[in-house]
């Protein structure tokens, strides 16, 4: 079909006609519903007993919720990749991207915040993190910019969206009374008039500005809670960009997790086309290639000097008790995604899922790597403990509470793709020439 | 030939445990007359107690709770005080290897005073119910003599006194010339010698300056204890002891005392927490500014 040639009312049609009840949704949202409260039980008993139901300990007391704790703030990022610095550049292929870049960015921020929590024996004592938190404690700089970045990136998924509420509100009426009631409230009183375009264009601007830093800052702040101490595998003056260029790994690998699956199951071929395939191929393999060269200098340099602390950590990791997850870690879901990337055929939808199915499980996995190993080997020896002290292996509640998080953040991805057009209608109409700026 | 083999085998895989076995082994010899050496005073339940204060303080993280076979994994052992091994010395060859020691074994001649090297051998004594104390020897062999102590400073002159008095039979104090006095000064662990060991004048008197440069705490004070040096092991003092404040008061900076990274709170360096509430002010204030601009997307029409 001729890009150019569509009507207003069926590019309309075309991005909202996912916005309705059907027995898919049903399916999908019952089975992460149930999925969810098999993993809440797990939560629930760990409340009761304590903390000692994970496989946490003493000398291991950071494992997996502390992994998935970065792995989620890293995959957050990437409302400030897509919006923030390609927007602000003007990159036009992003305009169909961009609201599903976001919707990530605010469900993995949402959620980057209640994983900590889930890191807490005693979450009814989460305030004292601000009534006695030290202003020289990374902690209390974390929980900060966590809730600041989690607030700009739901206002940057919101305001563009008010004109399309208004729209979808006013075009649609087979949708329940409910729904258009949320639209009307959410609206905001939108009319298309100069004057609310431009407030709502300034308001944008600012956020798109203020996303880059404070992106930065949440995850540099978030490498700092390791690179602040002088553990071997932390101690690392290249924390900052490690965590940052590794964040935009896994964040572009969930965008086009996520592009693959509305496009299939929202219709929306001719809107999200091979070409942005491509082109997002293009940029995780540029940003896999920034990573990479970044993780060579955070090994190459330590393996190189051997300091005894550091030659313990790296022997866990090249050929010890971690290996396996390391290599397929490095090679599983950086390299071989990488030289792959560089081929045409590679980058079509379906191998690109797989990539990038690779990719996100790997990242996933990385995070592991950076927090776990490190802990077993503390400069102090681990003397007069129980065995499960020395080595740390999750529990399965660990592992359920863990994936509640999957959960929660896949159910607030379905709820707004499902009620909102994925797709920002007004600037496609805008790009196409459809309506007026 | 075989036969050589393993007896060649046998030294190489042994010759290891032989050594140490050999290096354990070598006895620690005592003089003669040492051995002899008893405790001038009788051993009561106060000196027990007093030896068993020193024997907490300087012993235990070596030779562990006597009777409870606890002492510390280092070569050679040091053995229990309360086993039948240790208990078998004279109370002479205790109160000498203790005072001269072996390494890893410290000499503690300097840093107990012979007083409280006998006052710890109580203790020791304490746990062997078949022990009996020879008899305090007093009547005392040629030569032997029982001295007392005494420091005067005298601020004016800067300078220190210290009296050496024999204590004869019939309990009277005369001066005591020829003795060799060692001045010390307390640290955290053991003393510090002030200078050589001087010998008393006709008077009984020897006399120092004041020391110029000791850090003596927050108040100046040092601790000082003149001691008797005796080789022969003839001669029976008790120390004399002055805490004196004439060294230079050092008041200590604690490291909390400034504005820290690792301090408390309510010590956080200035720039930290202008950095941190400066930063949270401006985004915050931008969007509580985007918040008004929704409200007024609101209600405008
Ligand atoms: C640093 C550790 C250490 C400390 C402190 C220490 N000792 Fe010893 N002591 C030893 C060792 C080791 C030996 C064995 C030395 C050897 O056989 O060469 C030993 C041996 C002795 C012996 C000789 C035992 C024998 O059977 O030959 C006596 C007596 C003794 N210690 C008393 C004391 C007393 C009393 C104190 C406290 C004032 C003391 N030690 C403090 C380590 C220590």
């Amino acid at each position: 079909m001729d890009e150019k040639n569509v009507t207003l009312e069926k590019l309309t049609e075309d991005l909202t006609s996912h916005i309705r009840i059907n027995r898919g949704f049903v399916i999908w949202m019952g089975f992460l519903i149930i999925g969810l409260c098999i993993c809440l039980y797990a939560y629930l008993q760990q409340l009761r007993f304590g903390l000692g139901v994970a496989g946490i300990r003493d000398y291991v007391s950071w494992g997996l919720y502390l992994s998935n704790f970065v792995f989620f703030v890293a995959t957050s990022l990437i409302g400030m990749l897509i919006s923030g610095v390609l927007g602000l550049i003007g990159i036009k292929w992003i305009t169909p991207l961009a609201r599903i870049a976001e919707t990530i960015a605010v469900a993995f921020a949402a959620l980057a915040g209640l994983v900590i929590i889930m890191d807490m024996g005693r979450p009814d004592r989460l305030a004292n993190v601000f009534i006695y938190g030290r202003f020289q404690s990374p902690i209390l700089w974390d929980v900060s910019v966590v809730t600041t970045y989690f607030v700009l990136s739901a206002l940057l998924l919101f305001i563009p969206l008010i004109p399309d509420i208004a729209w979808v509100n006013r075009k649609t009426d087979h949708l329940p009374g409910w729904l258009k009631k949320t639209y009307s409230i959410l609206s905001l009183n939108w009319t298309d008039t100069p004057e609310k375009n431009k407030i709502i264009q300034r308001c944008v601007r600012i956020l798109l500005i203020l996303i880059i830093p404070s992106a930065l800052a949440i995850h540099t702040v978030t490498s700092w809670l390791f690179a602040m101490t002088t553990r071997a595998g932390w101690d690392s003056t290249l924390f900052g960009p490690y965590f940052v260029t590794g964040a935009f790994v896994s964040g572009s690998s969930a965008v086009i997790i996520a592009m693959y699956f509305f496009r299939k199951n929202y219709k929306l071929h001719n809107y999200i086309t091979d070409k942005h395939f491509s082109k997002m191929g293009i940029l995780l393999g540029l940003v896999m290639l920034v990573y990479l060269y970044v993780n060579i200098n955070e090994f190459l340099v330590p393996g190189y000097k051997l300091k005894t602390a550091d030659a313990t950590h790296l022997h866990e990791l090249f050929a010890g008790r971690f290996a396996i997850m390391f290599w397929f870690v490095q090679i599983g879901g950086l390299i071989l995604p990488i030289i792959l990337l560089l081929f045409n055929r590679m980058r079509k939808p379906l191998p690109m899922l797989f990539i990038a199915l690779a990719v996100f499980i790997g990242a996933w996995f990385k995070r592991y790597i950076i927090v776990v190993p490190t802990q077993e080997h503390p400069f102090l020896p681990i003397q007069y403990v129980p065995y499960n002290f020395k080595f740390y292996t999750p529990t399965l509640l660990e592992i359920a509470i863990t994936l509640s998080s999957f959960f929660m953040a896949l159910i607030i991805i379905t709820l707004v793709s499902k009620f909102f057009p994925v797709i920002p209608i007004r600037e496609t109409a805008v790009e196409r020439g459809l309506i007026e700026e | 030939m075989m036969k050589r083999y393993f007896v060649v085998l046998f030294l190489f895989l042994f010759a290891g445990r032989i050594g140490s076995f050999a290096q354990t082994s070598t006895p620690w010899v005592v003089p003669e007359e040492a051995k002899e050496k008893v405790a001038p005073f009788k051993f009561t339940p106060e000196t027990v107690k007093i030896g068993e204060s020193v024997f907490q303080r300087t012993c235990k993280s070596c030779h562990g709770d006597p009777g409870k076979q606890n002492w510390a994994k280092i070569t050679p052992p040091p053995g229990d005080p309360a086993s039948a091994n240790f208990q078998v010395q004279t109370d002479g060859e205790m109160f000498y290897r203790i005072k001269t020691g072996r390494a890893p074994m410290p000499q503690f001649g300097n840093i107990l005073s012979d007083e409280e090297r006998w006052q710890v051998i109580s203790y020791v004594r304490s746990f062997n119910p078949n022990y009996t104390q020879p008899a305090p020897l007093i009547s005392m062999a040629a030569g032997a003599k029982k001295l007392k102590l005494y420091i005067y400073p005298n601020y004016k002159l800067k300078k220190l006194y210290v009296l050496c008095n024999e204590i004869t039979k019939e309990k009277k104090e005369i001066p005591a010339k020829g003795i060799e006095i060692q001045l010390n000064v307390k640290r955290y662990f053991g003393t510090l010698k002030l200078g050589d060991p001087k010998t008393t004048n006709a008077s009984g008197f020897v006399m120092y300056d004041f020391p110029a440069d000791l850090p003596g705490g927050t108040h100046g004070i040092i601790d000082l204890t003149a001691r008797v040096k005796d080789e022969s092991g003839l001669l029976f003092s008790s120390d004399a002891n002055a805490k004196l404040a004439i060294g230079k008061p050092v008041v200590l900076k604690r490291l909390t005392d400034a504005r820290a990274m690792w301090s408390v709170r309510s010590k956080a360096p200035v720039w930290l927490i202008l950095t941190f509430s400066l930063t949270l002010i401006t985004v915050w204030g931008f969007i509580i500014y985007i918040l008004l601009a929704l409200r007024k997307l609101k209600y405008s029409s």
